[in-house]
């Protein structure tokens, strides 16, 4: 992972060097989602299916939300809202996503929103990615 | 045990919360800093609380802060953060935090960071009832003192009796002289002056004449008398005598304090205003009662002599003697 995080960047549309390997791994440690289940109360719904529920719930706002920070250029907002999707991304098993994140945090901290806008479009890709994978895993759970 | 879970995030706060109860914990979740901190303030408040390094309203960071400076209980406060490079760490720490846990959440390093902090809250709960124990014994233990003090019969001060040992002495001796047919003598004594003794050579002065007013008792009355200290500045001395023995007895205590004030070498003389009862013991006689008779004697004397607390003695010729035969 790190590897990725640190090569040298491809191209200009790819500052962080994602792009071309986004698709080499899974998006979704399935294993780390499913350690999970065990928690949930006997009897009780899913746990996985709850947490996936509120994560991709809550996607399209945070999305919005880091998008709207990059264009007002308001570093403080980005950063917080990075960092608040790579916690929950990182306990659902999305490292990749949570990786991208942290760039995009560190990207805030130098104020660098031209690169900051660019690795925008890697995280909503990756978030696709993601959401497709947790939906697969809601539907075989329901 | 109650933990309180203050975490922004859903995602992250919802799987915090499933292994807590898992584990058999009794959960408390909040979404902000401002409410986590309302909750550790409550009566009730969680003895551990997992905080997050950033969120709305207050961070954890200030949390930790805040609970150090403001709060007396101290809960165990883990930090919640993905920040966990070294300086960072050390802010948090060195804010008040006992610990901290790293996102995303790792259960086997969530379960021992939660063993250490249960230990120590052990530790604190332990050393807290400990103190609770200590406390009690010494309470305890002073309300034995308390009822021995009160279970004595004499006077630390003086060696006389005490009113305890006075009276369970008095009443011993009543009984004994009604057999011989003697009647019995009450003579109560009270100090006049010690307050201006006391005023103006001090608490220990004032002392040191009660003593004095004792020994001159001790020397004055016989062996088979019984003396005591009723409490203050105030004596008693019970004594069998013959009908004119009454009068004979308070002028010899007249007399000899009148010999110590010459011969003291104080700055005060002692004075005592005397009241006296006696009694034909064919009757049953009740001590307390004796005293409070004897006592209204002493306080009309007391009063009649009121020229200043340095006055001379009281003559007793001019009897405040009085003899009751019941």
């Amino acid at each position: 992972m790190s590897k990725i995080l640190h090569s040298a960047p491809e191209s200009p549309q790819d500052p962080c060097g994602l792009w071309a390997k986004t698709d080499a791994t899974s998006a979704v440690d399935l294993e780390n989602l499913r350690v999970l289940a065990g928690l949930s109360e006997e009897g009780g719904p899913d746990l996985i299916i709850e947490l996936i529920d509120l994560y991709l719930g809550e996607g399209p706002t945070r999305l919005e939300g880091l998008r709207l920070a990059c264009e007002n250029q308001d570093a403080i907002t980005l950063k917080n809202s990075a960092h608040n999707l790579k916690g929950s991304s990182g306990n659902l098993g999305a490292m990749k996503l949570a990786d991208i994140c942290e760039q995009l945090e560190r990207l805030a901290l130098k104020e660098s929103f031209t690169e900051a806008t660019e690795l925008l479009s890697v995280l909503e890709y990756e978030y696709g990615r993601v959401q497709r994978v947790l939906l697969a895993e809601r539907e075989t759970r329901c | 045990m109650k933990i309180l879970i203050a975490e922004d995030d859903a995602v992250s706060r919802r799987i915090l919360s499933a292994t807590l109860t898992k584990w058999g914990h009794e959960v408390v979740s909040v979404n902000d800093g401002n409410e986590a901190w309302s909750k550790l303030q409550a009566p009730d408040s969680p003895g551990l609380a997992i905080l997050d390094w950033m969120m709305p309203g207050m961070s954890g960071v200030d949390i930790c802060r805040k609970v150090r400076a403001q709060l007396t209980a101290h809960p165990y406060l883990i930090l919640l953060t993905a920040l966990n490079r070294k300086e960072n760490l050390v802010i948090g720490l060195d804010a008040g935090a006992d610990d901290y846990l790293s996102k995303p959440f790792d259960q086997q390093e969530l379960r021992v960071r939660l063993q250490a902090g249960t230990r120590i809250i052990e530790l604190q709960q332990s050393l807290a009832t400990r103190v609770r124990e200590l406390e009690a014994a010494i309470t305890e233990r002073e309300t034995v003192e308390e009822q021995l003090r009160n279970l004595s019969l004499t006077d630390d001060l003086t060696g006389l009796y005490n009113r305890r040992g006075f009276l369970t002495l008095a009443r011993h001796h009543a009984k004994t002289t009604r057999r011989t047919g003697n009647n019995l003598l009450l003579i109560y004594c009270d100090m006049d002056g010690l307050k201006h003794i006391n005023d103006t050579y001090g608490h220990a002065e004032g002392s040191n004449a009660i003593r004095q007013v004792a020994d001159i008792l001790r020397y004055t009355f016989r062996d088979s008398d019984v003396i005591g200290r009723l409490g203050g500045d105030e004596f008693a001395i019970l004594g069998a005598v013959t009908e004119d023995g009454a009068g004979l007895l308070t002028l010899r205590l007249q007399e000899n304090l009148r010999y110590y004030n010459q011969h003291s070498g104080r700055a005060y003389k002692l004075a005592l205003s005397v009241g006296t009862t006696c009694v034909n013991v064919n009757d049953d006689v009740d001590i307390e009662e004796l005293i409070e008779r004897a006592d209204e004697i002493m306080y009309r004397e007391k009063r009649r002599k009121k020229t200043g607390p340095l006055a001379e003695p009281a003559q007793i010729t001019d009897p405040p003697v009085s003899v009751v035969h019941r």
